[in-house]
């Protein structure tokens, strides 16, 4: 479980911030299965997890050669996904307004094909914004608001107010 | 090629051109499906451009509604802009009468003041030197009393002295007289004469010795007068330069009362002003917070979810171009 290089199709899962804290959430309560179920793993792990989790965990474990009923794996496993949440590039996007799923799948498409896979969205909503976005990734800012167009107009032009 | 070979190869070679026809066909309709995705492409790019073009078209009629609703507000704005100002160019005035009333107020309070402290000093200034001066006056009556009684006895004793002389001579005449009884008649004669002559000069004398102890007396006496109307002039002289120095302190702190208001309502003036810029640049910060509100408001609403997609998606291809997703 030392390949952290190994793409895995529960992280592929993971579109923003908020999926990545529910995934956490999820990865909690694995945990409180190791020691305590004796009986097969693979149901209560299921009602963990929700279909598509379920599905891309245990193609996962198939990729990886694991046993979801074994404790041992299922721990490992747990442990491998939380580096890879280490890992992960978050690009901070802020927005005028709440984007709909279809928006953000569209974002993140966008982001996979030219930035790369290991990123995750980190949205945050302010209609101060009017349109456009502020981007923050890796310690450099943007602000393609047109607010901040406005702004520079309204500075530009002091006399129209 | 026996038959039998040639009844094997006939359905191959039927299948090959079965196959070729229909690889034929089906890169047929390929090409076809490629110039009808052409098409389509064309078309949609038609409708894209035609869209971008209703955009725009609504963009600047947005544009004209916002100058129209900016004007609209300016106007309302103005409006409300001018109330201010009166109101506060009211507040202003009676802000200014109540501060002067208060103003003249003290002021006369304090040169009543000034004028009650004043006179009163004066007054009690007056009465000291009246007082001193009767006092002084008293002194000198006395003294003159004392004088004329000097003077007085002075001639008494002169006149007693004077009566002893005439008795002495007269005695010494009637001696010489008694001598002169037993002389001739030729001496006794030159006797009587030169006795007559010593009478005569003795009178002269008195009279004369009188004469100037009265003017002695008379000097005295307006010496004295003088100097008690001197004493008196001099007391009124004092109370006169006194009550000069008083009507010039008075002036004078009139004047620094009156500095002194005049700093006030200066002050007064400047705090107004102050307050009053103060308002008036409330008034334009919100005049011009209410048009960048208006401005925002109204582009806010002319953009609809396509564009906002479009804006986002052009944002994070102009990040891309500006280099900020590398590494």
């Amino acid at each position: 479980m030392d390949n952290l290089s190994y793409r895995s199709r529960l992280m592929s899962l993971l579109t923003t911030r908020e999926d990545v804290y529910a995934l956490e959430e999820k990865l909690e309560n694995l945990y409180t299965l190791i020691g305590k179920v004796n009986t097969t793993l693979e149901p209560k792990i299921k009602d963990i997890l929700d279909y598509n989790t379920f599905n891309a965990f245990l193609e996962d474990f198939k990729n990886l050669r694991l046993q979801p009923n074994n404790q041992t794996d299922l721990e490992n496993y747990i442990d491998f996904i939380k580096k890879k949440i280490e890992k992960i590039n978050y690009l901070k996007l802020t927005l005028a307004i709440t984007p709909s799923k279809e928006l953000i799948d569209e974002i993140f498409y966008w982001i996979n094909k030219n930035i790369g896979q290991d990123v995750v969205l980190d949205l945050t909503v302010d209609k101060r914004l009017i349109a456009g976005s502020i981007i923050e990734y890796g310690g450099r800012f943007k602000n393609y608001s047109i607010q901040a167009k406005l702004d520079a107009f309204w500075a530009k032009n002091p006399n129209l107010i | 090629m026996s038959l039998i070979d040639l009844m094997l190869i006939l359905p191959i070679v039927t299948l090959l051109i079965g196959f070729v026809s229909m690889l034929f066909l089906y890169l047929k309709l390929l090409k076809r499906l490629d110039s009808e995705d052409h098409e389509l492409k064309k078309h949609y790019l038609k409708k894209a451009r035609t869209e971008a073009g209703a955009i725009v078209e609504e963009a600047g009629q947005e544009a004209l509604n916002m100058l129209s609703a900016s004007r609209t507000v300016s106007a309302k704005d103005q409006e409300v802009m001018e109330s201010v100002v009166k109101q506060l160019t009211q507040d202003q005035s009676a802000y200014l009468k109540q501060g002067a009333a208060q103003i003249m107020q003290e002021f006369n309070n304090q040169v009543q003041q000034i004028r009650s402290n004043n006179m009163q000093a004066l007054t009690e200034l007056s009465k000291e030197i009246t007082a001193a001066s009767a006092n002084q006056a008293n002194e000198y009556s006395k003294a003159l009393e004392q004088v004329k009684a000097t003077t007085d006895k002075i001639v008494l004793d002169l006149n007693t002295q004077l009566e002893q002389i005439k008795k002495a001579n007269l005695q010494a005449l009637d001696m010489m007289s008694k001598t002169m009884n037993n002389a001739s008649g030729e001496q006794t004669a030159e006797y009587n004469k030169a006795l007559e002559q010593i009478k005569d000069s003795n009178e002269n004398m008195i009279t004369e010795f009188r004469t100037q102890l009265q003017q002695l007396r008379n000097y005295n006496i307006n010496t004295l007068t003088n100097v008690s109307k001197d004493i008196k002039t001099d007391a009124q002289t004092q109370v006169e330069e006194y009550k000069k120095v008083m009507e010039q302190q008075t002036v004078e702190s009139e004047k620094a009362v009156d500095k002194k208001i005049d700093d006030a309502y200066k002050a007064v003036e400047d705090e107004i002003d102050t307050y009053k810029n103060a308002q008036l640049k409330k008034v334009e910060a919100g005049l011009n917070d209410v048009l960048v509100r208006i401005a925002n408001e109204v582009l806010e609403k002319s953009f609809n979810p396509n564009d906002h997609r479009d804006l986002i998606i052009q944002s994070l291809e102009k990040a891309k171009h500006e280099d900020i997703f590398t590494n």
